[in-house]
């Protein structure tokens, strides 16, 4: 193998070329989720404002402050949010609008996290869309596309921005396997930890008066089944990278982890909801077979791709 | 072209968010941050018992009904274990205080109508035993307050 196939190889694992349809679909998907979280979160969100200062434990760019901000600056950046994440859905002059959604999203959600407990089920979400609006996603299925007279010819720099997205998930997942490695080593795989959490928690869940899975409580009394659990737990997480290697292995690799959640979902009573309506999954597959004829029967966008490279 | 667009720009900002994203892994911190976090939920070791300070509603009857989170001014079950976190560091005053807010809420509450009491307390069960038999379970109790319901 030579030294330019290598290199080769590597553009082309990097930044394969593919249509610019792809990521703006990416980017329409991820961004109806993120409204569609922020309206349904929205009294969580705002609530913070009424939480007493004294709980006050800042996270990420919130550290700024050292005490609470005025309500009136959660509303603002409530409001803000709304306004760039609709002109990021979009597509509005998307290389201001974009970076500007991700700010105000993650001052927004982090602000809400700065309470004493962060939600883990946001990472994920804050993560693409921050390296959503350092792509070029708005160069199709756009404002900013229609302005410019139709969408942009397929490049690399889309492939690029599908492949930091894949990249960026499965990096989530390593990071979580990794974790348990390095706190417990090998010994999670035997199972027992993860039986105590899941029945610590459905315990502790029910003791506080919230929704607990009775499933979960259930299954802790049952040992045999956790090895099998905590080996399949870890192979979906530090397994994940085998998903960048081909379409299919990152498309079975999504499937796998989408059960995972669901199990999860069953036994822990832990709901990732961008995981489980598949939304954190979008770069693995070809977004816009679902998101353009969608859009055309709305009127938003030609029935028919450019062209489209997979 | 834009400057976004240079295949160096977007191979530099992707590897700065990813190496952002691998940092609390790479030099852990004392405490859980967002959006970076060491993703470290469910990976310590936990022993076999339960320890949980929460609060019940009495009912006539003896019968005790945890507290949802919406009483505690949350819908997020971790947020209301924080604040009653908090308030068991601050001492019996505020102890006392939230409890004796929690009974007027409790009073009004259409679905805790046989409620006498309000208790905050601390208890300990051995966390597989609970679900066979939850008294039998219980290793230890402490009550911080107790307020009546009064109507």
């Amino acid at each position: 193998m030579t030294r330019e196939s290598v290199r080769q190889y590597a553009v082309d694992f990097l930044r394969p070329v593919m249509p610019s349809e792809r990521l703006a679909a990416v980017r329409i998907l991820t961004a109806l989720f993120a409204l569609i979280y922020l309206a349904v979160r929205g009294p969580g969100i705002l609530a913070a404002v009424h939480q007493a200062p004294h709980l006050f434990q800042p996270v990420g760019p919130v550290k700024l402050l050292d005490t609470p901000a005025a309500p009136l600056v959660t509303y603002l950046f409530y409001a803000l949010s709304w306004v760039f994440g609709v002109a990021f859905l979009v597509g509005y002059r998307f290389r201001l609008t974009a970076p500007a959604f991700a700010f105000s999203l993650l001052w927004v959600l982090a602000y809400r996290n700065s309470w004493g407990m962060v939600f883990h089920t946001e990472n994920l979400m804050m993560l693409h869309i921050t390296l959503l609006s350092l792509s070029d996603a708005g160069a199709a299925l756009s404002l900013d596309a229609k302005r410019a007279g139709g969408a942009a010819e397929a490049d690399r720099r889309f492939g690029f921005g599908i492949r930091v997205l894949s990249i960026g998930t499965v990096t989530a997942y390593v990071l979580a396997g990794v974790a348990k490695i390095k706190v417990t080593g090998l010994e999670w795989a035997s199972g027992d930890i993860l039986r105590n959490h899941i029945a610590n928690d459905n315990l502790r869940k029910m003791l506080l008066g919230d929704s607990y899975s009775e499933i979960g409580m259930w299954l802790a009394q049952t040992p045999q089944i956790f090895p099998f659990l905590a080996m399949f737990s870890l192979a979906v997480e530090l397994g994940a990278p085998i998903g960048l290697f081909s379409a299919r292995l990152g498309q079975l690799w999504c499937l796998v982890t989408w059960g995972f959640h669901v199990g999860v979902l069953i036994v822990m009573w832990v709901f990732f909801p961008y995981n489980l309506f598949w939304f954190s999954f979008a770069s693995f597959f070809h977004a816009e077979k679902l998101v353009m004829p969608v859009l055309a029967r709305l009127a938003f966008a030609p029935r028919a791709s450019s062209t489209v490279v997979c | 072209m834009f400057l976004l667009d240079h295949p160096v720009t977007q191979v530099s900002l992707a590897a700065a968010t990813l190496l952002a994203l691998a940092s609390p892994t790479i030099w852990p911190k004392e405490r859980d941050d967002f959006p970076l976090s060491p993703y470290a939920m469910f990976s310590s070791r936990q022993d076999d018992t339960t320890r949980v300070t929460h609060v019940v509603a009495i009912l006539e009857d003896g019968r005790e009904v945890p507290l949802a989170p919406r009483f505690l001014g949350t819908d997020e079950v971790l947020q209301a274990k924080v604040t009653l976190m908090r308030v068991l560091k601050r001492g019996k005053r505020e102890q006392v205080d939230l409890c004796e807010e929690l009974a007027k809420k409790v009073a009004v509450d259409p679905d805790l109508g046989g409620a006498v009491a309000v208790e905050m307390r601390t208890v300990t069960y051995r966390t597989m035993d609970y679900f066979v038999d939850p008294k039998a379970a219980l290793l230890k109790k402490n009550v911080h307050a107790r307020c009546k319901v009064e109507r």
